[in-house]
């Protein structure tokens, strides 16, 4: 996708390039926040701090 | 038995292939015109799909490949769209890994097709249009590639910061003080056209051009699409090379850019298509060719970008600049093909970059 | 002997056992080996033979004398040593001021520095391109409107040297942050309880104690944001082109255009990977002197620094700071996707979802979108197991030559992607691996340019675990696997899964090996 978004860019496609570089950054958010929500994973952060 | 019948079948196909071949040796030089056959058509949808290498700008190349899409329904376009010069570098990579990936190829650094046609990249394939009405410089004598678009390199200018008597109206104007700061170019190492259009300027008006040119401190962009769109935003105020047919665009959609095709002619840039020999969906690009040369594939071409065909009855459209109207420099593929590393080198050394 | 019997079953148990651990530390040493050192040795050969293949030391003369080299050079130090100061200047502050600090919002700070460190830095050159070009930069139009100047004025020119120093180091400073903030809120209380009772006011407790149990940390910090300033690929490619100058990376980058010269960029990349070496040994140094790790686990909470009437400055100073690589290229972002001329402000009369349209009637759209995602998470999972073992083996020391293993993870930090890249280029085009077309080229990519910041996140948790446990775990009789995997991987599950999104991150936003190795097969080979 990076490289997708390199070649729009060298051609100057602005708008689609905003449009794509969202994407990736919602994307990225999504898988982020859901790792970090999944139960397990949750617990695993008090057993640290006890 | 069966040995000596599959023989004889060969034979008399041999002698019908042959058959054919010879007078169209005679008459043209190159393979017989070929018209889209049911069979053509048939293994095209078998293979599904299609894949085009083009230096030609996404939205252009895209409208190319949905008009075939809805032509030829089941038949996939996958377009893979660089420069020419990255292209060029990519393909003869990928060749010499043994990945052939590309079935046909479109380029606007016409040199590039005298390289392949001398590695035995391209297949023979001359569509019936081709034939029939292309000029005979549009086409390689051996029937190996044409030419699917024409258009000219310009320079453009931002109305809305620059009043028209101060426009440039040559590249010679443009070394002028007042343009310091404010231009904007694409590079040849990116870019055919440019490469193309590097070559024909120096040839014409002398590399000193370019050394004055680097003394402005020209922004320096990769694509030829690109200047018209950083001076239709109003990022520069003039560009000194670039696409006339995104300016022209640009101008249609009614933002404040004006073209100006240099005093000292403008460059031409002459981009082939043509189908590789190693395609992995032969059919389909075969097709592909035959629909892109086609007068509806090469009238729909044109109006969408504004750019000129080869083709020739097909009509520029109203109010647009007429090809035979604007003073060119000669275009010289052969020429650009010895050149090219020079050239590259050559202004990497004047620009930085 | 009814007390001694389970005793010497155990024992009895424990000779039955074949101990996997050595082949699988093994096995794990010969992928890294393949990993990094084919490519590299690769590397090594081309930039020491001409293009006939006969040995050559021009490759390197060249570097020296041509000005087309020395100039990028010396662009690269000035970019990494000011990038590498500006994000301190901005992320120490910031560190202390949401791990020691009663700062309101510090919560959502952390999001917000996470929010920048996931922000590919091309994406920000471009969004920052959309904001502060001369002309039509949306802040140096907002710059003329309020103050009636004339066309070409500007206060911001983001084609420049600061331009580019400026939007690397938006990019940089979470690395700091995180390391700065992460060592600050370990420090226990105790310490700091210790200082104030003995008589030292809140801020001598500061400077005597604080600071210099997270200097190390900003020292660290400060050397990884050089290197990653130094090796960054994409936002140099996007500011500094337009601008017509050079640095390493794009100059490599270059040199693989037609005419291709892979020995000049081979040796080219050579002094980015001795300079790293020097300065990761440096590091080294500087936190082996100053062993200051703090000993014991269960400790006090950190005691908070009551802020007072600065609450609200130290509020502003750091909404201050995130505007730059967060919110303000994040609304130039949106406003671009959402406007028909990408520098001009959306109203609701003008707003369009034609741009929406085009991209996703692109046929490389999902193909690039899915392949994304597939590599992001096979590169995560990989990357994570691998950094797991190798730090393992490091950390405690459970081979011979465990140093070199340490070494080899590390390595990779010091080459720039885009040399990566080519490595892998030369070694999987040709026989007997031949990967090039395929997604794993780009996922041995990906693993090798991340296996650094994965094994030296894991490492140090390793560290900070302790291997107190896991040997009296090993005296009880497990082997050394079992004791991995029931008493250290449980403890640390946290780091593992920062491990896993850090390299998840890392790999969406990868471009400059990309961007040498990808193919058109590479982008369809799943479809």
């Amino acid at each position: 996708m990076s490289v997708l978004i390199f070649d729009l860019k060298e051609s100057g496609d602005l708008g689609a390039i905003a449009v794509l570089g969202i994407m990736m950054l919602v994307l990225t958010f999504a898988v982020v926040i859901t790792i970090n929500r999944i139960p397990g994973f949750g617990a695993a952060q008090r057993l640290r701090n006890t | 038995m069966t040995v000596s019948k599959i023989t004889r079948r060969r034979v008399l196909a041999g002698g019908v292939a042959a058959g054919l071949a010879v007078p169209a040796k005679v008459l043209a030089q190159a393979p017989a015109a070929e018209t889209v056959t049911p069979a053509l058509l048939e293994a095209a949808k078998k293979e599904g799909r299609v894949v085009w290498y083009a230096a030609m700008d996404l939205p252009v190349s895209q409208n190319v490949a949905k008009r075939f899409e809805a032509k030829y329904p089941g038949i996939s376009v996958r377009i893979e769209r660089t420069g020419s010069e990255r292209q060029f570098q990519r393909l003869a990579q990928e060749y010499s890994s043994k990945i052939y990936a590309a079935d046909i190829i479109n380029a606007s650094d016409a040199a590039h097709f005298v390289a392949w046609k001398r590695n035995g990249w391209l297949a023979p394939y001359v569509p019936e249009d081709v034939a029939k009405f292309f000029p005979r410089e549009h086409r390689d004598a051996d029937g190996l590639f044409a030419s699917s678009r024409i258009y000219v390199v310009s320079l453009c200018y931002n109305t809305s910061m620059v009043k028209p008597e101060d426009a440039p109206k040559g590249f010679m104007d443009l070394l002028h003080p007042k343009w310091l700061n404010r231009l904007v170019k694409a590079h040849p190492s990116y870019s055919g056209t440019i490469m193309t259009s590097t070559y024909q300027v120096a040839r014409d008006l002398g590399w000193d051009y370019f050394e004055k040119l680097a003394k402005q401190k020209v922004m320096q962009v990769q694509s030829s699409v690109d200047p018209p769109n950083k001076v239709a935003l109003g990022e520069r105020a003039a560009m000194a090379d670039g696409n006339d047919f995104n300016v022209i665009l640009h101008k249609e959609a009614g933002r404040p850019v004006e073209i100006v095709y240099p005093v000292e002619g403008a460059p031409l840039i002459v981009c082939p298509n043509a189908v590789l020999k190693a395609a992995s969906n032969p059919n389909a690009a075969r097709l592909f060719q035959s629909f892109l040369f086609s007068q509806d594939g090469q009238q729909a071409l044109c109006d969408f970008a504004a750019q000129h065909s080869a083709h020739p009855q097909v009509k520029p459209k109203p109010g647009r600049p007429v090809l035979k109207n604007i003073k060119v420099m000669k275009d010289d593929p052969v020429a650009v093909e010895a050149q090219a590393v020079e050239i590259k080198a050559r202004y990497q050394k004047i620009f930085g970059v | 002997m009814t007390i001694a019997l389970p005793a010497e079953s155990a024992v009895r148990r424990r000779t039955f056992k074949i101990d996997f651990s050595l082949p699988v530390l093994i096995a794990f040493a010969a992928v890294l080996c393949v990993l990094i050192v084919l490519p590299m040795s690769w590397l090594a050969y081309y930039s020491v033979v001409d293009k006939a293949g006969q040995f050559t030391l021009e490759n390197f003369a060249t570097l020296v004398t041509e000005p087309e080299f020395r100039g990028p050079m010396l662009t690269t130090l000035i970019l990494a040593t000011s990038a590498s100061i500006f994000c301190a200047l901005a992320a120490a502050p910031m560190g202390w001021l949401v791990a020691r600090t009663d700062l309101p919002f510090a919560k959502a700070v952390r999001a917000l520095v996470t929010a920048s460190f996931v922000t590919p830095p091309f994406l920000g050159a471009i969004a920052w391109e959309l904001l502060a070009a001369p002309n039509s930069g949306l802040l140096n139009k907002l710059y003329r409107h309020l103050t009636g100047a004339e066309m070409g004025d500007h206060i911001f020119n983001i084609y420049s040297m600061t331009g580019l120093i400026f939007v690397v180091s938006c990019y940089t400073f979470p690395y700091i942050f995180v390391l700065i903030a992460n060592a600050l809120d370990r420090i226990p209380g105790d310490l700091e309880d210790a200082s104030s009772m003995l008589g030292g006011r809140t801020w001598t407790t500061a400077r005597r104690i604080t600071i210099p149990l997270a200097l190390p940390a900003l020292l660290a910090g400060m050397l990884i944001a050089f290197l990653q300033a130094m090796t960054l690929f994409g936002s140099p490619a996007i500011l500094a082109l337009p601008a017509g100058f050079h640095t390493m990376t794009t100059k490599i980058w270059s040199l693989f255009q037609f005419p291709p010269k892979p020995e000049l960029a081979a040796a080219a990349s050579l002094p980015l990977l001795v300079l790293t070496v020097m300065l990761l040994r440096t590091q080294q140094m500087i936190l082996g002197r100053k062993g200051y790790s703090v000993v014991g686990g269960k400790t006090g909470d950190p005691r908070l620094i009551r802020l007072g009437i600065w609450k609200w400055p130290a509020v502003a100073f750091v909404f201050a700071v995130l505007m730059l690589p967060v919110f303000l290229p994040y609304f130039a972002l949106i406003n671009a996707a959402l406007s028909p001329i990408a520098t001009t402000l959306v109203t609701p009369e003008n707003a369009t979802l034609k741009n929406v349209w085009f991209t996703f009637g692109l046929s490389s759209t999902k193909i690039a979108l899915q392949n994304t995602f597939i590599l992001g998470a096979l590169t995560a999972t990989l990357g994570t197991l691998m950094a797991l073992v190798i730090g393992y083996i490091s950390v405690r020391r459970a081979v011979v030559g465990h140093q070199a293993l340490g070494f080899l993870a590390t390595a990779p930090i010091a080459i720039p992607g885009i040399v990566l890249g080519v490595g892998l280029f030369l070694t999987y085009t040709q026989p007997p691996f031949v990967l090039y077309g395929t997604l794993w080229i780009l996922l041995l990519a990906y693993l090798t340019i991340e296996l650094p910041a994965a094994y030296q996140q894991l490492s140090s948790a390793y560290k900070a675990v302790g291997n107190d446990l896991e040997d009296a775990s090993r005296i009880l009789g497990a082997t050394r696997l079992q004791a991995l995997r029931h008493i250290t991987a449980p403890l640390l599950r946290t780091s593992v899964i920062a491990t896993w999104c850090f390299i998840f991150v890392a790999t969406v936003r990868e471009l400059s090996a990309a961007i040498i190795l990808f193919t058109s097969d590479t982008r369809s080979c799943r479809s």
